[in-house]
C-alpha cells in the first residue's frame, strides 16, 4: 500500500468515527432560579392604607347597579323605538315616513338614492317588498307624472316603514309619524 | 306601446347578436330621442353587426361608410355632378341621405370631414354650393370608433364629441356570452334573417309621443343640480354643457316612453347619465397628478350618489 493511500484510508477512518459521535450534546438541564424579585417595583415597600373591608355582596351590588344604570336606558330606547309605528293619513305621508326609516335603517345608502334603488336594496337584503312595486307606480304618476295623488291602500308601505323600525320626526305635508 | 316595441326589437337584433341587450335598448332610446350614437370598443366585438341589424329591424335605410384617412365630405354628403346628357350640374346626393348612417371608425378620417358630418347632424341637413337638402326623417347617425390607443386616428374634439347624445362602450363578452357567441357562429348568421318588427308609422307615433313625456319641475331641478355638481366637481376640467342636459331630459324621456310611462322619474335619469354624459366630462389632469379619480364614468355615478332627487 502505498503511503499516500495509507494516509487517505486513515483520514476517511477518522471521519467515520468523528461522525459516529453523538451531534447534539445534552446538556444537564438546570433550573434558573434567582434570588432576586422578577419585577422591581414589587420590593417597593408598601404604603400603609387604612384598611377597608368589602363584602362580596356589596361589590356584586355596585355592579349590579353599574349594570343597570347603563343598560336600562338602553334597552327602554330600543324597546319604545320598536313600539314606534308610522302612522299616514294618505299616501304621500306613508312615503314620506318610508323615506325616513330608509335613510335611518339601510347602511350605506347614499344621499342621492331613488325609490327603485332602495327597494331593491331591501329586497337583495332578505326584507320582504312584495306589493310595493305597484303602489310605488302609482305614488310616481302622482309625484312625477302629475296625476292626483290616488287614494289606495298604502298599509304595505306604512308596513315595510314600521319593519325597518320606524322613526321619529321627518314627516312631510303632516305626516303623524313617532306615536 | 313602448315596451312592447322596445321588447320587439331587442329580441329581432338578439337573433343575430347575442348578449347586447343593453346596447340595442340604448340605440333604440337615442332614435327615439332624436339623437346620434357613439360606439365604442375594440374591433370584432359587433358594433357593425348590430346597427345593421337594428336598423334592419326598423325597416329603415340604412348605409355604411368606411371613414379612412383619405375620404373627403364629397364621398359623404354628395356634390354637383356635371350631367353631360342635361349638359347642366346635378347634386348627386352621397350616403348620409339615409335614415341610419353607420360612419365606421369615425376617428380614422380627418377633422374636416368629421366636421362635415357632424354639421350635418346637428342641422338635420346639408348645404352644398348654395344649395340645401334636408336629410331623411328619422336621421341617425351610428359612429363607431376604435380606443384612441390604436395609431392613425384624429381624435374627435370635445365640441364634437357633445354632439353625440349617448356614447355606448362595447365591451367584451362575457365568459358565458362569449360561449353563446361562439356557438351560434357554428351556423352562418344572416342578418336577412331580421324582420322589421314595427308597422309603418309606428316608429314616427313613438317619436311624436316622446315629447308628450312629462318632466315635472322638481325633476328639472334635480338635473339643473346634477349639472352643477359637475360643473364644481374638483376633479373634472370640463362639466356637462346645457347641451348635455338637454340631451340627458330628452334621452330620458324617450327612456321612460320605453318603460311605458308618460313621465320621467330620477331613475330614468340615473339609469342614462352614464351613457349620456361621460364621454363629455373631462377629468381635470392636476387633480389626476394628485392622485384624483381618472374615470368620468366613477366621478358621475358618486355626483349622483350625493345629488338628492325628489322623492
Amino acid at each position: 500500500m502505498r503511503p499516500s493511500t495509507a494516509a487517505a484510508l486513515t483520514f476517511f477512518e477518522v471521519l467515520a468515527a468523528r461522525k459516529t459521535l453523538p451531534q447534539k450534546i445534552v446538556a444537564p438541564v438546570t433550573k434558573n432560579v434567582s434570588t432576586r424579585s422578577p419585577c422591581k417595583f414589587l420590593n417597593h415597600p408598601a404604603r400603609p392604607k387604612p384598611a377597608v373591608m368589602v363584602s362580596n355582596e356589596e361589590v356584586l351590588a355596585g355592579l349590579l347597579a353599574l349594570n343597570a344604570a347603563l343598560y336600562v336606558p338602553l334597552v327602554i330606547a330600543a324597546l319604545r323605538r320598536r313600539r314606534q309605528k308610522v302612522n299616514a293619513t294618505n299616501l304621500a305621508d306613508a312615503f314620506a315616513g318610508l323615506e325616513q326609516a330608509l335613510k335611518e335603517a339601510v347602511p350605506g345608502l347614499p344621499a342621492g338614492f331613488t325609490w327603485e334603488e332602495a327597494i331593491a336594496r331591501l329586497r337583495s337584503s332578505g326584507v320582504q317588498t312584495k306589493g310595493m312595486e305597484d303602489i310605488l307606480k302609482r305614488y310616481e304618476e302622482y309625484r312625477y307624472g302629475g296625476s292626483p295623488l290616488p287614494d289606495l291602500d298604502f298599509h304595505e308601505v306604512v308596513n315595510l316603514a314600521n319593519r325597518l323600525g320606524g322613526v321619529t320626526g321627518g314627516s312631510a305635508g303632516g305626516a303623524s309619524i313617532g306615536h | 306601446m313602448g315596451t312592447e316595441v322596445r321588447d320587439k326589437v331587442v329580441a329581432e337584433v338578439s337573433k343575430v347578436v347575442v348578449g347586447r341587450e343593453k346596447e340595442i335598448d340604448l340605440l333604440l332610446t337615442c332614435l327615439l330621442a332624436r339623437g346620434h350614437v357613439l360606439l365604442e370598443g375594440v374591433p370584432g366585438v359587433s358594433k357593425t353587426l348590430v346597427a345593421n341589424a337594428f336598423s334592419k329591424c326598423l325597416g329603415l335605410q340604412f348605409k355604411r361608410v368606411q371613414f379612412t384617412p383619405d375620404i373627403l365630405p364629397l364621398d359623404i354628403i354628395g356634390g354637383f355632378i356635371f350631367n353631360l346628357k342635361e349638359r347642366e350640374f346635378e347634386f348627386r346626393k352621397g350616403p348620409i341621405f339615409t335614415n341610419i348612417l353607420l360612419a365606421d371608425e369615425i376617428n380614422r378620417a380627418p377633422p374636416k370631414v368629421q366636421s362635415a358630418l357632424l354639421e350635418a347632424m346637428q342641422e338635420l341637413q346639408v348645404t352644398v354650393e348654395g344649395r340645401t337638402e334636408k336629410l331623411p326623417h328619422p336621421f341617425m347617425v351610428i359612429a363607431t370608433q376604435n380606443p384612441l390607443e390604436f395609431e392613425g386616428v384624429y381624435p374627435l374634439p370635445e365640441g364634437q364629441l357633445d354632439r353625440f347624445m349617448v356614447k355606448v362602450n362595447f365591451r367584451y363578452p362575457t365568459e358565458e356570452v362569449e360561449a353563446s357567441v361562439l356557438r351560434r357562429n357554428l351556423s352562418s348568421i344572416d342578418v336577412s334573417d331580421v324582420k322589421t318588427v314595427l308597422a309603418a308609422g309606428e316608429l314616427d307615433a313613438l317619436i311624436k309621443a316622446v315629447d308628450n313625456v312629462k318632466v315635472s319641475d322638481e325633476v328639472l331641478a334635480y338635473l339643473a343640480k346634477v349639472a352643477a355638481a359637475t360643473r364644481n366637481e374638483g376633479s373634472l376640467a370640463l362639466g356637462a354643457s346645457p347641451r348635455a342636459m338637454v340631451q340627458l331630459i330628452h334621452c330620458a324621456r324617450a327612456k321612460a316612453l320605453l318603460a311605458g310611462r308618460t313621465y320621467v322619474t330620477p331613475d330614468d335619469i340615473k339609469g342614462i347619465a352614464n351613457d349620456v354624459l361621460t364621454h363629455r366630462l373631462s377629468i381635470d389632469r392636476a387633480a389626476a397628478l394628485k392622485g384624483g379619480p381618472r374615470d368620468t364614468e366613477a366621478i358621475l355615478t358618486a355626483i349622483l350618489d350625493r345629488v338628492e332627487p325628489p322623492r
